[in-house]
């Protein structure tokens, strides 16, 4: 008997003990800063977003290289550059010029770290050789390999700083432009930043600070700082709190913004009190061809075939519940600044697709991964070759597999769907059809077709990069477009878009950029502008 | 002894099964692309920058030497670096045992003693016996995601006081530790009551058979007979009597619990080791995959061994008193 009253004692005590263990877990919590003072316009004490995913502590080493852990990183470091609606904007640096290889960036006066310590050129230089020495931090500077873009800098005065590229490009000025600064006075003496939790590790340039992090509740917290030299923050804080079901949680008011399925988008646009953001095509299939394992393809009229056996509407209609476009043939979307009208249109015609399929008795294995909308749309497009005369058996494996799988060219179809095609096409196009950067892995934009090359299309994929003219940029890319529609390297199935809402009373300043449609993720919504 | 040296011998399979088995998954922790809208990847490395991530975690070396490299760093308390979080395994999983811990606790703390008060009045009330019976055999073999589903979706959603998810409030201020202690435990409530409803027929139908068993022994007819009272009968003749299989049960039962565990704290987003484990796979975390499983490894493993002793001890226990 004492022995049950040993083993109830036991229980009882376990119980409180480790619930308040969980009180102990690993947390991050700085001194508080904040704007308490006069408050301007449409700005709100508090913003409260969807957290509870451990997306990485945010500095550039240990953020997690993808959009949530990225945006909460750049939220607390800043970079010299930040992009708007339309372009290119100064955020750190108040100008820039370029002359050749030569890019010189003035600093903003009052530019200072979240510590107090003024940020200086010093701190540019530094933040280059140190990420050139721990390399890869996800940065567009490819800092620490052969490709680093930077070839030396040179520190003018406390303000300036003039960066010298190896090959200037296109890109070269938005690249030098978005890597964030770090303190000197807080790395310097850091070895090893990927394991590094002591002081200063996340003390950034940002207008916002790193007040409260708990990895294990995905919990962040992050406080306007005064002053910050390249604006005023739109909230008093930020915070991301765990909910299980965002859409329950934003009509509580647990939330301020949430994503809202296309289902349900018409029962809430009725009230005026909600504001809507359209990430307009922003997610999309295509259909891979290994054309090593599928020679037969290298004939474009069966690519031709391919596209009119698919009833890509039906993908729109059925699986994307009509939120999204049949895809351009030419790749970019049709919502995108840079997409080519004049690229060739495929339409639905079974009769016309059997006529060229059915007698070369062909049968394929369509890999897709087992998650999201990719077995519905594997399914669709195999009963739609199936009725064209192509045997198809659908693979489907979990999407690590499936990326694994792409990668290494083991598939004869395949079909691959992600986000990012809403933004930016000079930061995709040239890595999925150049046969020189096609295919490095790491990223499904760099994801193309196997056993094809087409000088044309690599000519003007490359090509492009170099153009540093906005206007002579894009219509090299509508050529490449035009051209991609025509010899069909891959098949575009469908884009889906998705909506951000928000209630308009709490705030009002949501905005997409001209590279990047997540409005949650974008600095500058939380920004008075 | 020899008890110890098998449980040691089978920990060193599980251990080589743990490292292996991720490992011979297909997939790459730093070639997993795959995006939904919002969560693309915001960097592609190139080949060089892959290379020096997979010499950063070791993966560059052959196999066996990145078993040997894992064994001499696990021998010294180093379970690795997470690919995924970036963070020490150590420190990612330690700071998540606690929740999951505490869900066990307050599940089991919730599920025995019901279970055994149920198997004590079933034994004495047999229309209650078949009622209960019958449910619980019912229910048994329900997941546990799927109880927590329909709690999640049937009572947090209409309950304004039951939180729909979560370990505790986030960002909230407490007066003092006790608040802080109830909003836990209200958060718990629902992965716990999960938790319960899948582990509760369990221990009903260990305790009741065990009852069922003490109470033809005619030990007790002999205590009845000398007039002691039905309470005392109860507390001294047959839990006593009773408790060695339940015990056993218990610790039985942990491995199985964890898994469940694991299960639920994803349907509740609440911030535990099953959370991390979920991600730890579909991210191709080897690290991480590996110390999650060594300490679930440990935790079996120790609670056969503490099931033995117990059992021992409580065996004795009763001969002694007997």
């Amino acid at each position: 008997m004492p022995r049950i009253r040993i083993l109830s004692a036991v229980l009882a005590l376990v119980l409180p003990v480790s619930l308040a263990a969980g009180c102990s877990a690993a947390s991050y919590e700085a001194p508080a800063y904040g704007a308490d003072s006069a408050h301007p316009d449409g700005w709100v004490e508090a913003l409260r977003l969807e957290g509870g995913t451990d997306w990485g502590a945010p500095n550039p080493f240990q953020c997690q290289s993808r959009g949530p852990g990225t945006a909460k990183m750049e939220l607390v470091y800043a970079s010299l550059l930040e992009k708007d609606e339309n372009g290119d904007i100064g955020w750190l640096a108040e100008s820039w010029t370029m002359e050749g290889n030569d890019y010189t960036f003035t600093l903003r006066e009052g530019a200072a770290f979240q510590d107090g310590q003024p940020l200086t050129a010093d701190d540019v230089a530094f933040t280059i050789d140190y990420y050139n020495a721990h390399p890869p931090v996800s940065n567009p500077l490819a800092a620490g390999t052969e490709a680093c873009i930077v070839d030396h800098y040179t520190v003018v005065d406390e303000r300036t700083i003039t960066l010298t590229v190896k090959n200037p490009d296109g890109d070269t000025l938005s690249n030098l432009g978005s890597f964030e600064i770090i303190p000197r006075h807080v790395w310097k003496s850091v070895e090893d930043p990927y394991t590094y939790t002591g002081e200063g590790w996340l003390t950034g340039s940002g207008a916002w600070a790193c007040t409260a992090y708990d990895g294990p509740t995905g919990s962040y917290e992050f406080t306007a700082v005064e002053d910050f030299c390249a604006g005023t923050p739109g909230a008093g804080r930020i915070q991301f709190v765990p909910v299980s079901d965002a859409l329950l949680a934003f009509e509580n008011g647990e939330i301020d913004i949430t994503g809202v399925p296309a289902d349900l988008l018409s029962q809430y646009q009725a009230d005026e009190t909600l504001g809507f953001v359209e990430k307009a095509n922003d997610m999309g299939y295509k259909l891979l061809i290994n054309f090593e394992q599928c020679p037969e393809f290298l004939d474009i009229a069966l690519r031709r075939a391919v596209y009119a056996a698919l009833d890509r509407q039906a993908v729109v209609d059925k699986v994307f519940r009509g939120a999204g476009s049949v895809g351009s043939a030419g790749y970019v979307p049709r919502t995108s600044l840079y997409y080519s009208p004049d690229c060739v249109e495929y339409d639905y015609d079974p009769d016309a697709a059997r006529a060229v399929l059915a007698d070369k008795n062909l049968s394929v294995t369509l890999l897709a991964a087992d998650s999201g909308s990719d077995v519905s749309i594997a399914e669709l497009i195999k009963i739609d070759l199936e009725a064209a005369g192509v045997a198809v058996t659908v693979e489907s494996y979990d999407s690590a597999t499936r990326d694994s799988m792409v990668n290494a060219g083991d598939y004869q179809f395949a079909l691959v769907g992600n986000g990012g095609w809403g933004n930016n096409p000079p930061t995709y196009l040239r890595t999925i059809f150049s046969d020189i950067s096609k295919n490095q892995g790491g990223n499904p934009h760099s994801m193309g077709p196997i056993g094809y090359e087409n000088a044309q299309i690599t000519e003007l994929a490359e090509a492009q990069k170099l153009e540093t003219d906005f206007e002579a940029r894009k219509a090299i890319f509508q050529e490449l477009q035009v051209l991609i529609s025509q010899e069909i390297p891959l098949i575009v199935i469908a884009n889906q878009s998705s909506y951000s809402m928000y209630r308009k009373d709490v705030y009002d300043g949501w905005m997409k950029t001209y590279a990047y449609q997540q409005a949650e993720q974008n600095r500058l919504s939380y920004m008075l502008r | 002894m020899r008890r110890a040296a098998l449980l040691l011998a089978t920990f060193a399979v599980i251990y080589v099964c743990n490292f292996f088995i991720p490992r011979l998954m297909p997939g790459d922790p730093l070639q997993y692309s795959s995006s939904v809208s919002g969560e693309d990847m915001t960097v592609a490395y190139n080949a060089e920058q892959l290379e020096q991530l997979r010499a950063y975690y070791g993966l560059d070396q052959p196999l066996l030497t990145q078993f040997g490299r894992t064994l001499a760093a696990n021998l010294r308390g180093d379970l690795g670096q997470s690919i995924h979080y970036k963070q020490p395994v150590s420190t990612v999983i330690l700071s998540r045992l606690p929740w999951t811990l505490g869900l066990m606790a307050f599940s089991t703390a919730l599920s025995l003693p019901l279970a055994v008060g149920l198997a004590l009045l079933c034994v004495r009330r047999p229309r209650v016996d078949k009622a209960v019976y019958g449910v619980f055999s019912a229910i048994c073999q329900l997941p546990p995601y799927l109880v927590g589903l329909a709690l999640l979706f049937l009572v947090a959603a209409r309950v304004d006081w039951l939180p729909l998810s979560g370990g505790e409030t986030a960002f909230a201020r407490y007066a003092h530790f006790g608040q802080r202690l109830a909003d836990l435990a209200l958060h718990g409530l629902l992965p716990a009551v999960s938790l319960c409803v899948v582990s509760l027929p369990g221990y009903f139908f260990t305790a009741r058979a065990s009852f069922l068993s003490v109470r033809r022994q005619p030990y007790l007819l002999g205590a009845r007979s000398r007039g002691l009272k039905e309470g005392l009968v109860r507390r001294r003749y047959i839990l006593r009597n009773a408790a060695t299989p339940i015990v056993a049960k218990l610790f039985l039962s942990i491995g199985g619990l964890m898994g469940s565990t694991l299960l639920v704290e994803n349907v509740f987003a609440y911030p535990g080791v099953g959370t991390v484990l979920r991600e730890a796979v579909r991210y191709r975390d080897y690290p991480l995959i590996q110390g999650v499983f060594l300490f679930s490894t440990v935790l079996v493993l120790a609670g056969m061994l503490a099931s033995d002793r117990l059992c021992a001890g409580l065996d004795k226990g009763v001969r002694h008193a007997g």
